[in-house]
């Protein structure tokens, strides 16, 4: 507990550099307008602003991020609430009350209750994040090889078990960024695999780079293929916004769960912010003194959704800071962004270097206050920015992708190995895989091919005795039981959909 | 599931069993010692995109398919994408980022339809500007030169 209040004061201190709170600023407009762009992502913009934080020192870089991250999972909710269309899949719930709410001329009251809602669960998982993650940490400090090569494939196993009604896809998807990790240099041996005689494949796939493509390239050109779902008519006016943001506390109950739904949905990897909202809406409306208002403009589903889906910020960040493990494909990204840094997440990391993690984690709780004037002036003056046409949104992302993966090592190699990427994540939206599972594949792979290759090198009889030391392990048995236990979960929400 | 569906499905898993196996192959190649990794990767996936695939032909037997056409969605935006970007990096390299970036981001909004120039200026300005003091001043990458600057 010391040394949490003791991280406290550290991280609040860094705080007090003025750079980093203007890149705390910075970044949260930059994660609103992207946040309220209907087609980018979050894990778009997070990934397309990693090459710039090379300039900077970690907790700068980390900052800037975060506060792209809180605010993008936010904003999303005023081009749902405003235009009917989510800015990001985390807000396809808000749209329930949020759009009606606008019908019923109430669209300031919506987009009041939805920000402050929205900081008030960002916040809420933030204070979670803080008190949950070092005693996880602790934990974690008891694990070896084999319990890191199980975590890997835990995480992995989850993400694919929780794919949207195609398991088998989930687990390919999985496997195949698995795959794409073991490209280039053995960790240990040091052979070339799979590289094509390409030397900016020599240490592997850049991660970053990758990123960029697979999230950038096939929102594009999905953007471009229905280019007339930004097209909308009239908006409504948003005036008066700041009178109507105190009205959001009558509904404390509804907020308290729904952090603590989004929190927990956080911390279970591949579960998602679209997951958590969903199932806040549901127990909002199941303790509702009036379910019959939900999907005609209740402000208790609203407040339960918008809520929920910045509640699993906290939570997505609690396994990856500890454990290496990301909650969700924006924290896989983030993940990158700390190993660029040097940071290595894990759980000596608290130990190592707890200035610079507590700085973020302060920093995430002052990017939830610094957003809410932001959306309700962006709400208020930037609307004629959200209907920007996907004819111009398009050529933008695709220069900002160029530039992005060109940047990290000044190599138009890089540039071409983003497109390819980019080709594999239009080649997998196309046949309905998942690119989450792919994802965390791609961020986990090293870490299990580098704790297998050490788990073996520890056991006399190869193989059998490494499977041996799986079950005889109790660290070891609870990880394969719980990887196990998810995939049979998944089979039968599989099978019960059908 | 319409015919269309059942085809794309059964042609992406014949595909995805295909590919896993050329890389098993090729897994087995390198030496035992490093390659343990991607064997085991490769073996999986090889199971997974066969069990992919029989589960398409199952499904295809136990449900009639149904001749409405299914909605192909069209190949013109993915093929403006990947060689309007393909153009895009291989003129970075003979007219450098600038002039290739300017002409990049004007052609493609013309091409898809905005015709307003100010509109097409405006934006290709500002995007160059940003990438400018961001990139450049900010963080000092070394944009590539072409044959003009």
């Amino acid at each position: 507990m010391e040394s949490i209040i003791l991280g406290i004061v550290q991280g609040s201190a860094t705080l007090l550099d003025p750079a980093i709170l203007a890149l705390i600023i910075g970044g949260t407009i930059f994660g609103i307008l992207i946040g309220a762009l209907p087609g980018l992502t979050s894990t778009m913009g997070v990934a397309l602003l990693v090459p710039v934080t090379f300039a900077m020192s970690a907790t700068q870089g980390l900052a800037l991020l975060g506060a792209i991250y809180c605010s993008s999972t936010y904003a999303g909710a005023i081009s749902a609430i405003l235009i009917n269309i989510p800015g990001t899949p985390a807000n396809c719930c808000t749209i329930l009350d949020g759009y009606p709410m606008t019908k019923n001329g109430e669209a300031s009251r919506a987009i009041a209750l939805a920000t402050v809602a929205s900081a008030i669960g960002g916040m809420a998982s933030t204070v979670a994040l803080l008190f949950l993650a070092p005693p996880l940490a602790e934990l974690a400090l008891r694990f070896g090889s084999q319990e890191y090569f199980l975590l890997a494939l835990f995480g992995v196993s989850v993400i694919a078990s929780l794919s949207n009604g195609n398991m088998l896809k989930g687990f390919i998807a999985g496997i195949l960024g698995l795959f794409l990790s073991s490209i280039g240099m053995h960790p240990i041996t040091g052979d070339l695999r799979f590289t094509m005689g390409i030397p900016e494949l020599y240490n592997g796939l850049p991660l970053v780079v990758a990123l960029i493509g697979l999230y950038s390239v096939p929102e594009v050109i999905a953007t471009l293929r229905d280019p007339g779902a930004c097209a909308v008519g009239g908006v409504a006016e948003v005036r008066g916004v700041f009178g109507q943001m105190l009205e959001v506390f009558k509904y404390k109950v509804v907020m308290l769960r729904a952090s603590v739904i989004g929190t927990v949905v956080g911390i279970v990897p591949g579960a998602g912010s679209s997951i958590a909202s969903f199932i806040a809406y549901d127990d909002a409306k199941k303790n509702s003194k009036r379910p019959g208002d939900f999907g005609l403009g209740s402000a208790e589903g609203l407040i339960a959704s918008e809520t929920a889906n910045n509640a699993v910020v906290g939570g997505s960040l609690v396994p990856t800071l500890t454990l290496g493990i990301p909650g969700n494909s924006v924290s896989a990204v983030l993940l990158g962004g700390l190993l660029v840094h040097g940071l290595k997440p894990g759980p000596a990391l608290f130990a190592d270097d707890s200035g610079t993690v507590y700085g973020f984690i302060m920093s995430l709780f002052v990017a939830n206050l610094v957003f809410v004037p932001v959306g309700l002036l962006v709400a208020r003056f930037g609307v004629k920015f959200i209907k920007m046409p996907a004819t111009i949104l398009g050529p933008l992302v695709l220069g900002l992708a160029v530039i992005g993966s060109y940047a990290i090592n000044a190599s138009l190699a890089e540039v071409w190995i983003m497109v390819a990427i980019g080709f594999l994540g239009f080649l997998l939206k196309e046949f309905g895989m998942p690119r989450e599972p792919l994802v965390l594949g791609l961020v986990l792979g090293s870490m299990a091919e580098g704790e297998l290759s050490r788990s073996l090198a520890l056991v006399r009889n190869g193989v059998p005795e490494l499977l041996a030391s799986f079950v005889s392990r109790p660290l070891s048995l609870v990880i394969l039981a719980l990887t196990l236990l998810s995939v049979f979960k998944g089979a039968l929400s599989q099978r019960k959909r059908k | 599931m319409t015919n269309t569906s059942i085809r794309r499905e059964l042609a992406f898993s014949g595909s995805m069993l295909a590919l896993s196996i050329a890389l098993s192959i090729k897994a087995f190649t390198y030496p035992a010692e490093s390659a343990q990794f991607p064997r085991f990767l490769t073996v999986l996936q090889v199971l997974f995109s066969a069990g992919l695939l029989v589960r398409s032909i199952v499904g295809r037997r136990g449900e009639p398919p149904r001749d409405e056409p299914g909605r192909r969605p069209s190949l013109i935006a993915p093929l403006a994408v990947f060689s309007s970007l393909g153009l895009y990096i291989v003129c970075i390299q003979y007219l450098g980022y600038f002039v290739s970036t300017a002409l990049f981001l004007a052609i493609s909004m013309i091409y898809l339809g905005r015709h307003r120039p100010l509109v097409v200026f405006g934006a290709t300005a500002a995007f160059i500007l940003v990438v400018y003091s961001l990139f450049v001043l900010f963080i000092g990458v070394r944009l590539p030169r072409g044959m003009l600057f």
